[in-house]
């Protein structure tokens, strides 16, 4: 495997002359999901597992900015929303494999005020307590430990899920090997109410019959990016250089000099973990430089649609949900589609997406940063962002059929994981060659890495600039095992960094700069 | 990299330049002639004045001088258009809008309406389900693909989709509102329910007492009823505010129902005069005119040259129909009954072209067609229209 990295690693030669860097994820970025925040995609993940290269880890992440303590019915998963993770293995851009999830809610305590409850061994009703309740009645339930059964009591409202695999038109329902129902991990309460919330998450880690993982619930959100600065029209902090990085600062993987502010913010995800061998064309694990294998990935949420024909009558719109949103890479929609299309975007699928050309060859965002910095940008049509949205090296080998234009992340399933002391935030561009745009990991900096696509640097080292943020690092550490994302905040200790406050980088070291 | 990197006091200011530079030179000079074409819009709907639509294009053509690219004013053109019954010019216009900002829903609105008018039902379909999709619970959405069920004949579905438009429309908007509880009160008369379309109609012409449609619906009720004079009560109300050739045809009918023949053909020969008038204008009356030379001049060379020549234009189910009977009323069996199989295929389940497919089908001798539609002819000349 290391060999076939070193290919890979060769097929980039050009394209790490210089390091480059991205943009964020997609909150709210669609008039459609800005108001309809459940189905709203913030963040989508594919890459080869760290601690099993055999599998191939996706990520769909949901419903942005979940404050870790706004009880009292937190987060569930909308029962109505069909939620899809979907593969092309052929470079159609047409799904060959999808997993499509749907969850159903339960309210176990009807009569309690709020989702989740419980406190040590349980609290009874004191000595005195009013009639009727008779002292040393239950009130307050245990603390929660527990996802079902013994230790949930305190669980008033909770949610399992479904999990299909669908392929060549045929769904196949996959089931816990233990037959039990999947249960989706609630958000971190606080202390009192679940004391042990990592041992309480891992048990919403399931293996399925055929070796597939999945885990589905809140989370802490691993993406990390000065939003107010970004959306303030590009106003970054002076000390994260403007938004051009000083070469320390670019440099420095673990230091951030600007506000993280997704920081002390949960998400809600589904992370399935999938044999390769299940994806790929030839249903094989195949070397990096196989015209076969480099997939393509994107997330899609959807919801029933009303119709304009009534069942039975005959209806011309076929389908029974419509869909809401997609994401493959990030920021496409965010950032690069124009207001006045963005949704029309969000609902068409990726095969059709050449008609979005005109947005993708002459990036507002690029004259925007031409216009800012004075920097030198590719003359348009920018054909030099084409590897972001076909198959074509240095992601997919020499010889992929380019497929037609369609945004998805492209993953080379060939390409082994890099090791936590080697992984950079930079991925790809900073000669990592399992990291963004070679699929996306939880700690690939997007943010920082799309800027710096869209301002040239794949059009050639004549285009590397330093551009980024300032945010290099998320605010808790990830995982390093399935589900790699940071277990949920809890929603009474929670702590947003903002500008102004001590401990810029996870906690600690300077303050964030205001300015 | 440049030595220097620096960034600019109005990063704002540069992208506002940057995202206007294909707009207006004065955008605001031109606001006053859109928001007095906007207004003159709504005030020809609701009176059913094509002359107000032309002052509106005027208002609309200087905007657009002031303004070239201004987008309000471009949409409000389509909705010109419409009102003038240029459907086909509507429909390209609306789709080039449509490719420049494909999330407007009101341009997706337009498409239905000149697709719907134009007879691509199927395309129409498409645009109201892409509405449906889009804004969830719209009342949009649930308007147009109102229209669309009374195409397919789920007249039921429609009136669903309609109270469903009516709860999410602002109390404000009183002559969409009275328009969509006129559609209601037209489905509830021809489903029977008289004391439902009653108070539909009136509740509508409550809230635009100018409402041409909602005087044409009371109307017909009051027709259903028997109650003839009052029929011609309401008709000539409906011509006092809005002279025009179809409500001039409409009272003709009513006054030779109630039997005065007489007033009725004052109102027909001035009719015929108005209508003659306007035949080669997008906005006129040939429909009316093809049943008037049918029925009432029996002169069917005449009905059938209009018709036909209406046909080439457009192939809705109303402008198929007349077609249709035209071709009856000429002799031509064959041809009109498969104008009226084109006229019902997407399912309408109109009486008036019911009864008229029942006639074609009786005269050449198809009598398991006949029998099948029934009691149309009876229930038809209560709600025609």
């Amino acid at each position: 495997m290391h060999k076939v990295k070193t290919t890979i690693c060769l097929m980039l030669t050009w394209f790490l002359a210089a390091p480059p860097a991205g943009f964020a994820a997609s909150h709210r970025e669609a008039p459609i999901t800005a108001l309809d925040q459940k189905a709203d995609i913030t963040d989508f993940f594919a890459f080869v597992s760290y601690e099993d290269p055999t599998k191939v880890t996706f990520i769909l992440n949901v419903d942005p900015f979940l404050e870790p303590g706004n009880g009292p019915n937190y987060f569930p998963f909308d029962d109505t929303i069909l939620y899809s993770i979907n593969i092309d293995n052929n470079n159609s851009a047409l799904p060959a494999v999808q997993f499509q999830v749907q969850f159903t809610t339960t309210i176990n305590a009807p009569g309690v005020f709020t989702g989740f409850v419980g406190a040590g061994a349980g609290i009874n009703a004191p000595a005195n307590s009013p009639a009727p309740v008779a002292p040393g009645t239950p009130i307050v339930p245990p603390a929660i430990t527990a996802l079902s059964g013994a230790g949930a009591a305190g669980l008033s409202l909770s949610q399992t899920y479904t999990v299909s695999m669908v392929q060549n038109g045929v769904t196949t329902p996959l089931t816990n090997s233990t037959s039990a129902p999947l249960y989706a991990v609630p958000t971190n309460v606080g202390p009192r109410t679940m004391p042990n919330y990592p041992a309480l998450a891992a048990q919403g880690i399931y293996t399925l019959n055929n070796g597939i993982k999945i885990f589905a619930g809140t989370v802490d959100d691993p993406f990390y990016i000065d939003l107010g600065a970004t959306f303030d029209s590009l106003n970054f902090r002076t000390a994260a250089g403007g938004g051009v990085l000083s070469a320390a600062a670019d440099a420095n993987d673990k230091v951030n000099t600007a506000s993280d502010y997704v920081s002390g913010y949960n998400v809600n995800t589904i992370a399935i973990q999938v044999p390769i061998t299940m994806l790929t064309s030839t249903g094989t694990l195949l070397p990096a430089t196989s015209t076969a294998a480099t997939i393509g990935a994107w997330g899609t949420t959807s919801r029933p649609r009303t119709t304009v024909r009534r069942a039975p009558l005959p209806s011309a719109s076929s389908g029974s949900f419509s869909q809401v949103q997609r994401m493959g890479n990030p920021l496409i929609n965010e950032l690069i589609i124009g207001t006045g299309s963005k949704d029309f975007w969000s609902m068409s699928q990726p095969v059709n997406d050449s008609q979005f050309a005109s947005f993708d060859l002459d990036p507002l965002l690029a004259r925007v940063l031409n216009a800012i910095y004075g920097i030198a940008i590719p003359t348009p049509p920018r054909t030099d962002l084409l590897p972001l949205v076909t198959y074509a090296p240095p992601i997919a080998a020499p010889g992929t059929p380019a497929g037609p234009i369609a945004d998805m992340l492209r993953l080379n399933t060939g390409v082994a994981p890099t090791p936590m002391p080697s992984r950079k935030r930079l991925g790809l561009l900073a000669g990592d060659a399992a990291g963004f745009p070679n699929g996306r990991r939880v700690s690939d900096d997007v943010s920082d890495i799309s800027l710096r696509a869209v301002a040239g640097i794949l059009a050639g080292p004549q285009y590397n600039y330093p551009l980024g943020d300032g945010v290099n690092t998320n605010d808790v550490p990830y995982q390093e095992v399935f589900p790699y994302v940071a277990w949920a905040q809890s929603g009474r200790q929670r702590r947003h960094i903002d500008p102004g406050e001590a401990g810029c980088t996870m906690g600690a070291g300077a303050a964030c700069p205001t300015n | 990299m440049p030595d220097e990197l620096s960034v600019p006091p109005s990063c704002a200011l540069a992208m506002l330049s940057l995202l206007c530079a294909a707009q207006n030179p004065d955008p605001r000079a031109a606001q006053g002639y859109i928001e007095k074409a906007y207004v003159l819009v709504q005030h020809a709907r609701d009176a059913a004045r094509p002359a107000l639509y032309t002052e509106a294009s005027a208002a609309l053509d200087r905007a657009l001088e002031l303004s070239p690219a201004n987008y309000e004013a471009l949409k409000l053109r389509v909705a010109v258009l419409l009102g003038l019954h240029d459907f086909s010019e509507a429909l390209r216009q609306a789709k080039e809008l449509n490719k420049k900002v494909p999330d407007d829903i009101a341009v997706w609105g337009y498409l239905v309406d000149a697709n719907l008018s134009l007879g691509d039902y199927d395309e129409a379909e498409k645009d109201a389900q892409w509405i449906l999709d889009l804004r969830r619970g719209s009342m949009l959405g649930f308007a147009k693909a109102a229209a669309l069920r009374e195409a397919f004949g789920d007249p039921e579905g429609a009136i669903e989709f309609y109270n469903e438009a009516l709860l999410r429309m602002s109390p404000a908007e009183k002559s969409e509102r009275s328009r969509l509880m006129t559609r209601n009160g037209r489905l509830q008369l021809a489903a029977g329910n008289a004391a439902k379309a009653k108070e539909f109609l009136e509740g509508a012409l409550s809230i635009n007492p100018e409402s041409q449609e909602a005087l044409a619906g009371l109307a017909a009720l009051a027709a259903s009823q028997g109650n003839y004079a009052e029929a011609v009560r309401l008709s000539r109300k409906r011509v006092e505010l809005s002279p025009g050739a179809g409500n001039t045809y409409d009272l003709a009918v009513m006054l030779e129902r109630s039997g005065q023949a007489a007033e009725a053909e004052t109102e027909y020969r001035a009719f015929e005069t108005m209508a003659r008038a306007e035949t080669e204008k997008t906005f006129n009356s040939n429909r009316e005119l093809v049943f008037y030379y049918a029925d009432h001049r029996k002169d069917a060379a005449q009905a059938l040259a209009i018709a036909a020549k209406e046909a080439e234009n457009r192939h809705d189910s109303a402008t198929l129909d007349a077609w249709a009977w035209a071709l009856y009323r000429s002799g031509k069996l064959a041809e009109a009954k498969t104008q009226m199989d084109r006229a019902l295929a997407p399912g309408v389940r109109d009486n008036g072209y019911l009864c008229h497919a029942q006639q074609i089908a009786a005269a050449m001798h198809d009598d398991g067609t006949a029998e099948r539609f029934g009691n149309a002819c009876s229930d038809s000349r209560a709600v025609a229209k």
